[in-house]
């Protein structure tokens, strides 16, 4: 709400001094998600906008990207077909080039080939980007062009697809419970999690977030969750839930103690 | 006086018709009414707005709407000896997603006129703009240093602001310096792009 409403305020502002943002570019479909049997062809299309009152160039085109550390979303770019998990050579798209008037859209329409012989997952992102335009060469001095891009992930999981994960190096610093979530799969792993804890007899002493992991297969991310000050000294059961999307969960019970000057001991970690 | 009571009798009647059809008419349209199905589509989105305002100094005195960052031609500063811009910019970076989480990332290229580059001459500040007056540092760096810098939506509450500005000698980020005489004369050139994902 608290986002919504800043937004309003800076289009309120810029609208209320007469002038329009510089450049505008809206994508409909930001993650294409595919389940395809190897050998199969599947087709689709997005819709781009131009929200702005002035004619855009869009430029379409693929590049493939990996999930890197800290593991929060945070992605590296390559150029298409360099990364293990490219299917850059499998989609096609059209045009790769387009004018957008002012208030306009178009389609842009794609087509995802998969081979045989492969298995797993598979991911690329499809750029549309715009400009205001190019710096003339009769400028001086340090000139710097703006360019904006939205991207579109394709996240292509073949039939074999399978998630499997697991938590490792568990630790404790003073009130904090880290450790590394493993994506011991062949696809993709978009987590959120949750904790709570509590006692052998089931009474619940606190509960929370565990940070969101986005993790590619044989990948390591770290992860930490902050208990509350307020549990007094005891032995206690930490159960952590990493939704994995689609119904898929790991779930793993941490037992530890807090002793009287509040240090946390991790004692094991169960299924 | 019989007159009167038959006005009141025709006024009863009347008050009679209307509380009867009163009581009918709803029970009548309820025996025809029909059960409509209401629904609705929001589609998922992902919108990237960018306005680049130019900050003239001194004054201060702002100019949005600009097409590039452009700090011209540089005016060498006899006193301390270093070339000073008489402006600086900032570029509000505005994200409206409904799929969740996001990333906007700040990539570059080299800051460049072929020979010489400004990568370590220019101060790149990231603000979280809660709103056109009032925001959050969260990051001072280099140009060079700015490169692949990257924000979630957990870190940017409002919008995005990115301040850039030719490194003065007070108060710049570290690694910055200001541009001396050893640079080579003519005109730099670079590329920031903006990328925002889900």
């Amino acid at each position: 709400m608290k986002k919504v409403f800043a937004l309003l305020c800076l289009c309120v502002l810029l609208s209320l001094t007469g002038v329009a943002f510089s450049f505008n570019i809206s994508v409909d479909t930001p993650k294409v998600k595919l389940k395809v049997k190897e050998g199969e062809s599947v087709r689709g299309e997005l819709i781009v906008r131009n929200p702005s009152q002035d004619e855009i160039r869009v430029k379409v085109y693929l590049e493939d990207f990996l999930y890197t550390a800290p593991y929060d979303g945070t992605k590296k770019f390559f150029p298409p077909g360099s990364t293990e998990f490219s299917p850059s050579d499998w989609i096609s798209f059209s045009p790769q080039e387009v004018i957008l008037p002012a208030f306009g859209k178009t389609k842009v329409n794609y087509v995802v080939k998969v081979p045989t012989g492969v298995s797993g997952g598979y991911y690329a992102v499809l750029f549309f980007e715009t400009s205001l335009g190019a710096i003339r060469d009769a400028e001086e001095g340090a000139n710097i062009l703006i360019l904006g891009r939205v991207g579109s992930l394709f996240l292509i999981d073949t039939e074999d697809s399978v998630k499997r994960a697991e938590i490792d190096e568990v630790s404790s610093t003073d009130n904090t419970v880290k450790g590394k979530f493993l994506n011991q799969g062949n696809t993709l792993l978009i987590s959120k999690g949750s904790f709570y804890v509590m006692d052998d007899a089931g009474r619940v002493f606190d509960r929370g977030k565990i940070n969101d992991i986005f993790i590619f297969p044989g990948d390591k991310a770290p992860f930490s969750l902050s208990l509350s000050d307020d549990i007094a000294p005891g032995r206690y059961i930490l159960i952590t839930t990493f939704d994995l999307e689609d119904g898929d969960v790991l779930v793993r019970e941490i037992d530890f103690s807090k002793d009287k000057r509040g240090k946390l001991s991790v004692l094991q970690v169960r299924e | 006086m019989k007159g009167e009571l038959n006005k009141m009798k025709k006024m009863f009647k009347l008050i009679a018709a209307v509380a009867i059809v009163s009581l009918w008419i709803p029970s009548a349209f309820a025996g025809d009414s029909e059960t409509f199905n209401i629904s609705a589509t929001i589609n998922s989105m992902s919108q990237l707005n960018v306005d680049i305002s130019r900050i003239d100094l001194p004054g201060e005195t702002w100019n949005p709407g600009q097409a590039s960052v452009n700090f011209g031609t540089l005016a060498w500063d006899s006193v301390n000896n270093i070339f000073t811009a008489n402006n600086y910019y900032a570029v509000d970076v505005g994200i409206i997603h409904n799929l969740g989480s996001w990333t906007v990332q700040h990539s570059s290229t080299s800051l460049t006129n072929g020979t010489d580059d400004l990568d370590n001459n220019v101060n790149v500040i990231f603000m979280n703009q809660a709103s056109s007056t009032t925001g959050t540092q969260l990051d001072k760096l280099s140009y060079a240093s700015a490169d692949g810098q990257s924000y979630t939506n957990s870190d940017i509450t409002g919008w995005l602001r990115i301040y850039y500005g030719i490194a003065t000698g007070s108060g710049d980020a570290t690694g910055v310096v200001p541009i001396g005489v050893a640079k080579s004369t003519g005109t730099y050139t670079g590329a920031i792009t903006l990328t925002v994902t889900p």
